[in-house]
């Protein structure tokens, strides 16, 4: 049997899923999104930009559907991997090929992401083209943004990845949506109700170990005309996605390899 | 459980990724374009924002539907809201007609009663499958609190909707009414120029200085004083100057319910400067509400009793 490097292995285990996202649904669920898009631009031209105002407020409605249109795609892809492989048994053939398991999930993971990443590009390239930008933005805050995109969806598929390893599929979905979306009202909710007390510091160290998604979500800091990031903290940035992902890929590959197929 | 060198490594930087956590703060800023009230006015004011935010008040509408078939135990009856007025006003008004107890005439149920109903056998199967009483019975009401979260979705859906504050603080200010409050805090920092939410916010701090216990009686009535005080300015402000009692119909905007609710604010932060502030200003209040709505009876008597015990 031909021995595969990492690299093409991880690679061939992605292309599988990309092609495979491209049979499925998804992409038609891509496209009705970008069809609403641009008959929401088309609404738009006829009925016009008044002001600077709502042409700001246009703009961040539209990159923060394509944000939350790539989130979902992801969550969905990446919750359904390996229940599905399992389900159809086409998850023995692949394995019994010289594949670590690791290496299964990454391949999974990066396709994952590259899926909702193009989401995001695809939707938020309609959504900020068909507006007009009335107003001043940051050109490296919106790189800063994508980036920033770009690395929550990564996260995301990683913790529905390990999600998928350990509870069922549709549980999975759902409470990985909840900390995506609902996750850091959660934190702050908790930690108002026992802020000023001595539970106060050991409850906010627990409850920074949940992915706060709002940290990465960049859009309204766009939109709202201000500067980018300093480096120290975009890069701080970078580096708590990569503990999270590095936490989550370690949990999930060690499940995984426990797990019996 | 064997751990490859890259796990542990992994597993042991997120045991400290609280650290991290704390020092990225990307959403901390000021002077941001979403908070300036000016671009919030022109951005509402925009073809746009009317059309999103038709889309956001049609939602909070079907659920106050919702809320009606909440409260009659899932039975559906037709809607108790004169669609003529809401029409003409765009606000929302009963149309005085029942709840079928004490002999008042009885609103007829979505789904038809037999002997209107054409449908026979298909009709009779939605009456038995589907929540349904027979109109002549007395409706049965469940618990208001029942409904609490529908009003918190309508106020996030449609934060300029007063009445599903003034109803979710209604219902809330039983069991919560602190919860009553802040819930009507924040629709009066959504709708400044809605005088009925201080004047439900004084009346149920004033409850609440009925049933304190605690010592701190006195800090409800000042909240009170203070929420009375808050709506009598804002009826002075917004009641048009002309508004005729006797011709309603002419003023759109100011229907007889918010004219009733605009003398009660004024007369309860008269009542509560007479009984917690001066007589003296007490009086001066009095004849300037009475002059704001061309005299009113009880404000009138109030000033010439005052001025008697004043003297």
């Amino acid at each position: 049997m031909e021995n595969l490097s990492p690299f093409r292995s991880v690679g061939l285990i992605g292309r599988g899923v990309l092609l495979e996202t491209l049979r499925r649904r998804e992409i038609y669920v891509l496209l009705i999104f970008a069809a609403v898009f641009l008959s929401g631009v088309l609404v738009v031209r006829v009925v016009g930009i008044p002001n600077p105002e709502t042409g700001t407020f246009i703009l961040n409605l539209g990159l923060m559907l394509a944000l939350t249109a790539a989130h979902v795609l992801t969550i969905l892809t990446a919750a359904r991997q390996i229940p599905f492989e399992l389900e159809n048994r086409t998850i023995y053939p692949v394995l019994a090929k010289p594949i670590t398991r690791s290496e299964y999930i990454f391949g999974k993971w990066w396709a994952c992401t590259a899926a909702g990443a193009l989401v995001l590009f695809v939707l938020g390239a309609i959504a900020w083209m068909s507006v007009p930008k009335l107003e001043a933005y940051s050109f490296a805050m919106l790189i800063q943004t994508v980036v920033a995109g770009v690395l929550s969806l990564g996260t995301v598929a990683a913790v529905a990845l390990l999600g998928s390893v350990l509870i069922p599929q549709a549980m999975n979905i759902v409470l990985t949506a909840l900390v995506v979306w609902f996750g850091h009202s959660f934190t702050g909710f908790v930690v108002t109700r026992v802020a000023g007390g001595p539970l106060e510091a050991p409850t906010r160290w627990l409850t920074a170990y949940l992915p706060n998604f709002n940290k990465l979500n960049l859009v309204t800091r766009y939109t709202d005309g201000i500067g980018p990031l300093p480096p120290g903290e975009f890069l701080a940035m970078i580096v708590y996605v990569t503990i999270i992902f590095g936490a989550c890929f370690a949990s999930s590959a060690l499940v995984f390899r426990r797990r019996m197929l | 459980m064997k751990f490859a060198h890259w796990q542990i490594l992994s597993l042991a930087a997120f045991a400290m990724v609280p650290l991290l956590a704390g020092t990225i703060k990307p959403n901390d800023y000021e002077a941001s374009r979403r908070d300036n009230q000016t671009a919030l006015k022109r951005r509402n004011n925009s073809a746009i924002g009317a059309i999103l935010g038709e889309i956001r008040a049609s939602m909070a509408d079907m659920m106050f539907v919702k809320t009606e078939i909440y409260l009659h135990n899932g039975v559906a009856y037709m809607p108790h809201l004169d669609m003529e007025a809401m029409s003409e006003r765009g606000e929302i008004v009963d149309d005085d007609h029942g709840d079928g107890d004490d002999g008042e005439e009885k609103p007829p149920t979505v789904i038809p009663a037999p002997e209107t109903d054409f449908r026979g056998i298909i009709g009779e199967l939605e009456r038995r499958v589907k929540p349904w009483q027979d109109p002549d019975m007395p409706h049965i009401h469940t618990s208001g609190t029942e409904l609490l979260p529908w009003y918190r979705v309508m106020t996030i859906s449609d934060p300029t909707n007063v009445r599903a504050y003034q109803i979710g603080a209604w219902w809330l200010k039983g069991p919560k009414p602190q919860e009553a409050l802040d819930f009507l805090r924040e629709g009066m920092a959504n709708n400044p120029q809605a005088f009925q939410l201080p004047y439900m916010a004084g009346q149920i701090a004033l409850k609440l200085s009925d049933r304190s216990d605690s010592g701190d009686s006195g800090e409800h009535i000042a909240d009170a004083r203070r929420f009375f005080d808050e709506a009598a300015d804002i009826v002075i402000r917004e009641r048009p100057a002309d508004y005729d009692r006797d011709h309603p119909e002419n003023f759109p905007s100011w229907s007889e319910y918010k004219e009733e609710d605009a003398r009660g604010a004024a007369r309860f932060a008269v009542y509560l400067e007479r009984d917690h502030g001066s007589i003296q200003d007490a009086i001066k209040k009095a004849e300037r509400y009475s002059q704001v709505f061309g005299g009113d009876g009880v404000l009138d008597r109030l000033v010439e009793r005052l001025g008697r015990s004043a003297n």
